[in-house]
């Protein structure tokens, strides 16, 4: 038995607005952040998205950050959340306790770097925004903006980078070569990622629709979230009460293909049970999935295969997906759906799968109104990506 | 429960999948971009897997099934890749179209290969493996990243086996990118290329040592990121403290390491760190600059450890590669047997990246296991 890992802090932004509070407001109001564009400059405003409301200088004024300061919004969102978490736990530069800071991404600086691309190639202009493009580099500006960082990593694993950082937290802790870790994922919307789902014919031109019969694609969303990871021994050294504890972490692979899942979601299945078997738990244990839930026919489709595999078609616990809420915030969903899990866990509620019209397939019925005054013991948050990296989450109540 | 790195192969801009950058190293231009040579791809990979797979890919594969086949375990619990840039030629593909053409005329497949991840998803599929996945990306620290996280996932006892890669692609264009951040191209810096190299890592002890040869044992790694202010003599001390750490958990003392393989490049700015830590903590230990032979790139560290790991299998160091710093003559057909060269028992490995964050490997040989 390996002792238990804690969360103590959590932040979080997304098209629901800035922080745990808002995020709770809306989620329990049933109110969707997804809208048309106001910031992304595409030709495709057809499509919908889940924008964060705040501009790259509201973020960066709101966290004392120089007008001139070369910055990219994957970091100034991070930050936002990241300093919304470590507050949240207790720490600030003042506390000095060292922290181990492992963050999700994909785009990285892409929203600079396809802005100033030509000019990087052809002329000095906006060089200065060229280191700034890697994923590492979006982690080492939020860590030199962060107080007392000793350890930093850059998970990239596509849609399950965030849900991999806590994996890797949770390892760091256990192997006792950290104590609070600081995990989680940003991702902003880009050019580059809007076009490139859209090659792929996955975005719906209406708001998404998981696991409908109508689903037609995923609405693209931006964000972050992270959560302060803790052991146990940091924890009652400071006083610190849990939120939760994070009891198990399942990641497998797919090994299917590159962009799509297999029928019979095949790593999905295998994440999921994993994450249940570190757990210690079994699948009736389980009183609430936040699902993936894309609203892609293949996504969905698969997953529900998966987790009727798993839990048994006559004993599926309440799910739902939370992306009509915020869309599919890619690199940062892992985390910003663990957050949606654990404000459901604290105040008791399952939100709603909105949008939904016909079920997918007879008995996959999610929870399409939301539920109050529910206690969630155990709940699981799933979050697979491209190239198959499917990871499940399991967090109980302290 | 010692840890066994039981097979290994590397494509650099030396020859591919050998080591004859012991005997007869290609030399290096400095400061300009090198190319890795490629082994015929076609006669290592099936003709329709080959059409849809960029270079990067094909460097991942070739060197993850020649690392299986040698360490002869059959299969893998976990891969875990580390990657700088991923498939860079996909990326620059998708971001150019982006950027000269508008949102109209773009295809899906240069973007589908563009996600970091793809090398480890695609290794995933060519070895059925469906156990735990990962990729780190961090600049120069990708692969000790990668290799930290399978260290991890072994010391928890979550895997018995683990596949571990870097892969590092530098096209043209990505390389003046790399000059215009000050990364590469400097006067007397060695030449920027690329790398691909791929370990199997095992607890598996008793399949392991019935090898002839001693086998590379990761005995410890100690990873950390250094504050953003204070010069070089400010941060040697966080990594000396972290050094004097590990070698403190095993009982060692700098007297007992044979060797540090550094990761200096012949830039000043960049080589100050290593040089300060080591002056202060290990003086009088022979150093092995492994960038001489293989060039700087985010995952130049994969072939640091790749070196190492070979180092350790022969036993010794030959003369030609040590150095107190960056030495130009590295002909190692000189090296006429043990009596001249340095052992190779304990070598440390030193890397970081842009004096933000470190890492600390050590390498052990089962014949003198700790």
């Amino acid at each position: 038995m390996t002792p238990p890992i804690y969360i103590t802090g959590m932040g979080i932004i997304s098209a629901l607005g800035t922080g745990c509070d808002a995020t709770l407001r809306a989620l329990r109001s049933d109110r969707s952040g997804i809208g048309p564009m106001r910031h992304l400059p595409s030709i495709h405003r057809h499509l919908p998205v889940g924008e964060v409301a705040l501009t790259d200088r509201q973020m960066a004024d709101a966290l004392g950050i120089a007008p001139a300061t070369p910055f990219t919004r994957s970091a100034l969102m991070g930050l936002m959340a990241a300093r919304e978490a470590l507050a949240g736990a207790g720490i600030d530069a003042a506390a000095q306790i060292p922290i181990a800071f492992v963050s999700g991404s994909t785009v990285g600086g892409m929203e600079r770097s396809e802005a100033y691309y030509l000019d990087f190639l052809e002329s000095d202009r906006h060089s200065e925004y060229i280191g700034l493009h890697d994923i590492g580099a979006t982690t080492t500006l939020m860590a030199h903006h962060l107080p007392g960082v000793t350890y930093t990593a850059s998970v990239s694993t596509a849609c399950s980078s965030a849900a991999n950082a806590l994996v890797h937290a949770a390892r760091l802790i256990e192997a006792g070569v950290a104590d609070v870790v600081l995990a989680g994922g940003t991702e902003c919307l880009t050019l580059f990622h809007l076009n490139g789902f859209h090659t792929l014919l996955i975005l719906d031109e209406q708001p998404s629709r998981p696991f409908a019969v109508s689903r037609a694609g995923l609405n693209l969303g931006e964000g972050a979230a992270y959560l302060v990871v803790e052991s146990e021994a940091s924890m009652q050294r400071r006083g610190r009460q849990p939120i939760a504890r994070l009891s198990g972490c399942g990641n497998a692979c797919d090994a299917y293909h590159q962009t799509a899942t297999s029928p019979t979601g095949e790593g999905p299945f295998r994440a999921m049970q994993a994450a249940l078997a570190e757990a210690g738990l079994k699948p009736s244990d389980i009183d609430y999935i936040n699902a993936h839930g894309t609203g892609t026919p293949d996504n969905d489709r698969a997953e529900f295969a998966a987790i009727e595999r798993l839990f048994g078609t006559d004993a599926l616990p309440p799910f739902s997906s939370t992306k009509p809420f915020t869309g599919h915030t890619t690199s940062a969903s892992g985390s910003i759906e663990s957050v949606i899990c654990l404000l459901a866990m604290q105040h008791g509620f399952i939100p709603a799968n909105l949008n939904m019209d016909v079920p997918l397939a007879p008995g996959c019925h999610p929870v399409t109104i939301r539920r109050e005054g529910v206690s969630l013991r155990h709940v699981m948050c799933n979050a697979f990506g491209f190239g198959g990296n499917d990871t499940a989450l399991v967090f109980s109540k302290a | 429960m010692p840890i066994y790195l039981c097979g290994a192969a590397q494509i650099s801009a030396q020859q591919p999948l050998t080591d004859a950058w012991l005997t007869a190293p290609e030399a290096l231009p400095e400061s300009t971009l090198v190319r890795a040579i490629d082994p015929p791809f076609r006669s290592l990979l099936p003709a329709a897997e080959s059409r849809r797979m960029g270079v990067a890919l094909k460097r991942m594969a070739v060197v993850a099934d020649s690392a299986m086949a040698e360490a002869g375990l059959g299969e893998t619990d976990a891969i875990v890749v580390g990657t700088g840039m991923g498939c860079v030629e996909s990326t620059e593909h998708f971001l150019d179209a982006l950027c000269r053409q508008g949102e109209r005329l773009l295809g899906p497949t240069h973007f589908m290969q563009s996600t970091h991840n793809t090398p480890a998803s695609l290794l995933a599929r060519r070895l059925h493996c469906h156990g735990y996945n990962a990729t780190f990306s961090h600049q120069q620290v990708s692969f000790d990243q990668a290799l930290y996280d399978a260290f991890l996932l072994m010391q928890t006892a979550r895997a018995a086996t683990v596949l571990c890669g870097g892969i590092e692609e530098v096209t043209p264009t990505f390389h003046i990118l790399l000059r215009r951040m000050g990364y590469v191209g400097h006067a007397a810096q060695v030449a920027c290329s690329e790398a691909a190299a791929a370990f199997v890592l095992t607890t598996q002890a008793d399949k392991v040592m019935q090898a002839a040869a001693p086998r590379a044992i990761l005995a410890d790694m100690c990873m950390g990121h250094l504050p953003p202010t204070g010069d070089t003599a400010a941060k040697a001390p966080v990594v000396g403290h972290a050094l004097d750490a590990m070698l403190g958990r095993h009982g060692l003392t700098a007297a007992d390491i044979d060797a540090v393989i550094v990761p200096n490049n012949g830039y000043a700015a960049y080589d100050a760190l290593p040089g300060s830590l080591l002056a202060q903590h290990l003086p009088h230990v022979p150093q092995v600059a492994y960038k001489r032979l293989f060039g700087e790139c985010f995952c130049a560290s994969a072939l640091g450890l790749y070196m190492a790991q070979r180092l350790i299998e022969r036993g010794h160091i030959p003369t030609a590669l040590v150095s107190g710093g960056m030495d130009h003559n590295m002909d190692c057909s000189k090296d006429h047997g043990q009596n001249s060269a340095v052992a190779a028992r304990r070598l440390l490995l030193v890397n970081h990246s842009m004096a933000t964050d470190f890492s600390l490997i050590l390498l052990t040989s089962s014949s003198h296991a700790l």
